[in-house]
Formats: structure tokens, C-alpha cells, sequence
């Protein structure tokens, strides 16, 4: 654990519903908190952040760059407003009673400057994030995705020690989310506290996380990078979603070369270019003992590395030169004759994989 | 658009009918060519200065004191909430002069509180404007209390936490965040405390009295007109319904409107 890193420790239970979460995020980078919904998220960063009204019984500490905000045990509680932790909402919630100026200059205000001075500082953040134009604005004249950016903009010019994001980009439609995401993962990665994103889409956790945490019924299940936990899900859920095979990659004339696998994807949408992020659902790829002569635009030769039963489909993974996890039934498993190191053909169709500006 | 059911546009005749028939027999029995010189009387010209400027004053003091207290009640739970609740709202149900008498009780000469204060400091507040006004916020603050504690209770609680995380004190964040976000309904609660202390006559008579010029509201003034000189009462009767629909016309566009969330 780095001096600057967030760390809390959180058992409570409400309404019959018990969360019991241990997280690290060092100082410099993201991690995910990443789970459906009811898993006990948002409990999580109501008590990171000092929203949550604790039910009796509770265990909590939250301590932050070596200050310990909250101790159950010692009696320590800090109020939200002495924490430093700065929060983006799923739904923006900028004060609609102020310009975007003012509510950017909100949190320098809050914290001593003079308004001219907040307001300097607030303009600064906002021209960082390339949205200058929109400071004399009143927040329900912003589209979602410039609500959003201003959110980003008014809890870091508060500078706080930690950042937590709640859904950033869940009530975003899709051409706002990767826009949004893109400013995101800037700031993100120049921001030097540690950052916690809270999220359903696995998606969204593998493109601005280094650490991905799974929470499901309110239990940390997992953690582990994006690769790891692709590799060894711990449970269902976690195969169900890294299953979902994620590939970042560039376009250009309907080819994704991709980021990190020496390969490259025929996708449909010609029209893409620069970055994108693809998605393959296993139960989409075509597995072959010979070379396959259908209409597939994506073949490739590559070896099985794991085996495993899930319920009533077998999870293939398929090694180099792209990894990628394949649902098949337990029948076409003894049919192809699949096993650990053994050779196989895989073919997927070119309207099977999803792509979207990354 | 479908015409709508004749028993409910026969019952909103009817209920239209009893603002709309005083105000024409009002209208009727006026003295217009006396007019002038009714109103420029000096027992109306001061009544209706005293009037303005204690329901201005009272619906002030209703704010002052009625938004804190509203926020508590919204916001802090303690023993005895809903029983002080209760007490704050009492003014709506209890008649004026009951309430009057209380204040008298207990502000009064007399008075459990009166009696200390007048000795210390000389300072007496029945028979006096600041009676009046004190008369006019005891009746007027329920109303923007109720008002203004509905609004706190319904409002968006997430963006006052999100003032919070960005470095705000509680003070901070109700000034800020919160009284902004509640502003219609304060608008709203400020003007009906203004209304019900302009029309105020039974807690200002039995703590305050009817003194021209320093306690002698409009109201008071038309009732004591009513005897001695009856086109006097009616021209001061004229005259607030004037100037409680002048303001309430003004205000409209500004403060009635955007009351509706």
C-alpha cells in the first residue's frame, strides 16, 4: 500500500442485506468496483465518501494518504465535506441554480478562495477539458455528455486527495459514453490520487481500470486485472462477464488491428477509424477441427488452453494469438474432440463482433 | 375536448359565485364621488402604512425564523418533533383571539416572559407596532412553515451530498444548495405569511389593541368604521382588496408560477 493510496474496510448490514468489502487502490491508479446491480455498490462508496448513515453494528475504516477518516472501532467519523474525496455521479447532479462557471468554482469557494480566485480556477479546469465554450451556461442547457464533463471538471478543481466515479457513464447514450469515457480516461490518468470506479459494465472497467474488484451480494468475489480475471473467473457472474471478450484495438477500412494481440479483426462498419473497442460474445465463435469453408470473414488457427464446465455449456478458452473465451455445448466438446493444448479452428462472423469508439 | 361533467361545472359556479358576489356588492355600495376624500382621511391614510409595513415585517420575521425552523423539523430528528410540529402549526386551527390572548399571557406586562423583559429593559411590546408585527408572524409563520418544511421534505437530497464531497459545511451547503433549490416554494410560503398578516385582526386587537397610527391596522380600521362611519369602512374595504390583488397580479409571473415543481 502506497502513503497516498485509499483503503477501506466495510461491514454493515441494512434491510436484511449484509456488505462485506475490503478495497486497496494505490495513489495513481484506477480500480474497479465492479458488480450488478444490488450488489452493494453504491453502499460502498456511501460509506467511502461519508454519505451513508451506518446502521447500528456497522464496521467501517477508510483511511486516505495515511489519514484515517473513519474508524468504527476508535468512534472516528470525518463529515463528507473534511474527507477531500471527490465524487462523479451517475446523474451529474450540478447545482441548477448556478452557470457552469459557478458550479466548477463551487468547490474552490467551499474550501476558502475568493470567488474571483475559484472562479480563475474553475475556468482553468474547464478549458482543460476543452469545454470553455459552455462556462456562461446553466447546467440544463448541457446535453448529458457535457453535464457529465462538467461534473468530471467540478469535483477535480476541488483537488481532492481520492476520486470516486459512481456510474459515470451509465445514463449516457452511446456517442456521449465514448466521449465521455475518452475525457475520462485523460483525467484519470493524470490524476495523482487514487481512483475508484464504480460500475456494472465490464466494459467501462476494462478500458479506465488497472484493478478490477467484482462485488456481487455485497462479498468481494474477485479481484485481479482485466487479463486475470478473464483467465480464472471465480464464479459464475465473473465468467459471465469475462466471457464477454473485450479487444481494444484501431480501425481503418473495416480492419481492427488490435492493441494487444498481434491480430486483426474484419468488422462490417467500414466507415470506423482510430480507436475502438470490440466486443465478441463467446457463444458467437465457431470452433473446427479443419480449416472452415463457410462465409465467416474471421478465421484463425490457435490452440484450446482450458476446458471447464459451466452449468450446461463448456467454457473453451482459446490461447494465441488472441485469447478468447467460446461457449459450446457439452456434445460439440467430445465431437471436435477439445482439450487442454489440443488444435482447433475458430471463426467468427463479422456482424458477430460489436464495435464501438473507444 | 370533451365538454365536461355538468355537476362539477355547476359546483365551480357556485363555489365562484362566493368570492365573485362580495367583491360586485362591495363594488356596489362604494361612495365613488366621496371616495377621494375617504381615503386621504388620516385615520386610513395611517392605517394603511401601519398595515404595509407590518406584513411586510411579519412575513420577513416568518421567513427569518420560519425557514430555520422548517429545516429543523425536516432535518433533524429528535424526541418531540412531531409534537413541536404540531404546536407550530397550531395557529392555523386556533382562532386569533385565542392566540392573542396567549401572547398576552405570556409577553404581556404581566406577562411570564413580559414582566422580566419590561423590567430590564423598559421595553414593552403590547399596545405597540411591534406587537403588531409580533400578532401579525404568530398567525402568518404556520403558513410558511408548512410551505417551506414540505419542500425540504421532498426535495433532492443527493446534490446537497455532492456540495458536501466538494468541501462544503452544512452552513455552506443550506445557503448554497439547499435554500436555492427550495426557493419557489419559499417565494410561495413568503407570500401567503404576507397575506394572512395583511388580513390579521383578532390576535392584533387582543395583543396589540387599536391605536391610530401605531396598532390600528386596515382591518381594524374597517371594523371600527363599520359603526361610526360606514362609507369609510366600505372605502377601506375597497382599498385592501386593491391592494392585496395589485401585489398578488405583480407577483404573479415572478413568485406564483414557478411554485409548481
Amino acid at each position: 500500500m502506497s502513503p497516498k493510496g485509499l483503503s477501506a474496510h466495510i461491514r454493515l448490514t441494512r434491510a436484511g442485506f449484509s456488505i462485506n468489502a475490503d478495497l486497496e487502490v494505490e495513489a495513481g491508479s484506477t480500480a474497479a468496483l465492479l458488480g450488478p446491480n444490488g450488489a452493494g455498490k453504491s453502499s460502498v462508496l456511501g460509506a467511502i465518501a461519508g454519505f451513508l448513515e451506518l446502521p447500528a453494528g456497522s464496521e467501517i475504516s477508510v483511511t486516505l494518504a495515511e489519514r484515517s477518516l473513519e474508524d468504527t472501532t476508535a468512534r472516528r467519523w470525518t463529515p463528507p465535506e473534511d474527507r477531500n474525496i471527490g465524487v462523479v455521479f451517475q446523474e451529474h447532479l450540478l447545482f441548477g441554480h448556478m452557470t457552469v462557471l459557478d458550479n466548477v468554482a463551487f468547490g474552490p469557494r467551499s474550501t476558502g478562495s475568493r470567488t474571483a480566485e475559484a472562479r480563475r480556477q474553475a475556468a482553468s479546469w474547464i478549458e482543460l477539458l476543452g469545454v470553455s465554450e459552455l462556462s456562461d451556461r446553466q447546467p440544463h442547457e448541457l446535453s448529458g455528455g457535457q453535464a457529465q464533463k462538467i461534473a468530471i471538471a467540478r469535483a477535480l478543481a476541488a483537488s481532492p486527495d481520492a476520486l470516486l466515479l459512481d456510474e459515470p457513464l451509465a445514463a449516457l447514450d452511446v456517442a456521449a459514453r465514448s466521449e465521455v469515457r475518452r475525457v475520462l480516461r485523460e483525467q484519470l490518468d493524470s490524476f495523482r490520487g487514487p481512483r475508484l470506479l464504480i460500475t456494472h459494465d465490464p466494459s467501462d472497467a476494462f478500458l479506465l481500470a488497472d484493478t478490477t474488484f467484482v462485488i456481487e451480494n455485497g462479498r468481494i468475489t474477485q479481484r485481479g486485472t482485466p487479463d486475470e480475471i478473464r483467465r480464472s473467473p471465480a464464479t459464475p457472474y465473473v465468467a459471465a462477464l469475462a466471457g464477454t471478450n473485450l479487444y481494444a484495438g484501431l480501425a481503418a477500412h473495416g480492419s481492427v488491428l488490435l492493441a494487444d494481440h498481434d491480430h486483426t479483426f474484419t468488422i462490417t462498419d467500414t466507415s470506423m477509424t482510430g480507436s475502438v473497442l470490440l466486443t465478441v460474445h463467446p457463444t458467437a465463435v465457431s470452433l473446427h477441427p479443419d480449416c472452415p469453408s463457410g462465409s465467416q470473414r474471421n478465421v484463425w488457427n490457435t490452440t484450446v488452453e482450458l476446458v471447464e464446465p459451466l452449468g450446461d455449456i463448456v467454457r473453451i478458452t482459446l490461447g494465441g494469438p488472441v485469447p478468447m473465451a467460446v461457449d459450446v455445448t457439452p456434445a460439440a466438446v467430445t465431437s471436435l474432440g477439445l482439450r487442454p493444448s489440443g488444435p482447433v479452428w475458430a471463426a467468427v462472423k463479422a456482424t458477430e463482433i460489436s464495435a464501438t469508439p473507444a | 375536448m370533451r365538454r365536461p361533467p355538468a355537476i362539477l361545472l355547476v359546483l365551480a359556479v357556485i363555489g365562484a359565485a362566493l368570492f365573485v358576489l362580495p367583491l360586485i356588492g362591495l363594488l356596489g355600495v362604494t361612495p365613488w364621488t366621496d371616495l377621494g376624500s375617504l381615503l386621504t382621511d388620516d385615520v386610513v391614510v395611517d392605517a394603511l402604512r401601519l398595515s404595509l409595513i407590518t406584513s411586510v415585517a411579519a412575513a420577513l420575521c416568518a421567513a427569518v425564523l420560519g425557514v430555520p425552523l422548517a429545516w429543523t423539523l425536516s432535518r433533524v430528528e429528535f424526541r418531540g418533533r412531531s409534537l413541536l410540529r404540531a404546536v407550530v402549526t397550531l395557529p392555523l386551527v386556533l382562532p386569533p383571539v385565542v392566540g392573542g390572548a396567549a401572547l398576552l399571557f405570556a409577553l404581556g406586562r404581566r406577562g411570564a416572559v413580559g414582566e422580566p423583559l419590561a423590567n430590564a429593559t423598559g421595553f414593552v411590546l403590547p399596545f405597540s407596532t411591534w406587537g403588531v408585527i409580533l400578532a401579525n408572524t404568530f398567525v402568518a409563520m404556520p403558513f410558511l412553515v408548512i410551505t417551506v418544511e414540505g419542500a425540504l421534505s421532498s426535495a433532492d437530497r443527493r446534490p446537497e451530498a455532492a456540495a458536501a464531497s466538494l468541501g462544503a459545511s452544512p452552513l455552506t451547503v443550506f445557503r448554497r444548495v439547499t435554500l436555492p433549490m427550495i426557493a419557489p416554494s419559499l417565494r410561495a410560503g413568503i407570500v401567503l405569511a404576507w397575506a394572512r398578516a395583511l388580513g390579521e385582526f383578532g390576535a392584533t386587537v387582543t395583543f396589540a389593541g387599536n391605536l391610530q397610527g401605531r396598532t390600528q391596522t386596515l382591518p381594524l380600521a374597517v371594523f371600527v368604521s363599520l359603526d361610526a362611519n360606514r362609507d369609510a369602512a366600505i372605502a377601506i374595504s375597497l382599498l385592501m382588496v386593491v391592494v392585496s390583488v395589485v401585489v398578488l397580479v405583480a407577483l404573479r409571473g415572478r413568485w406564483w408560477e414557478r411554485t409548481s415543481p
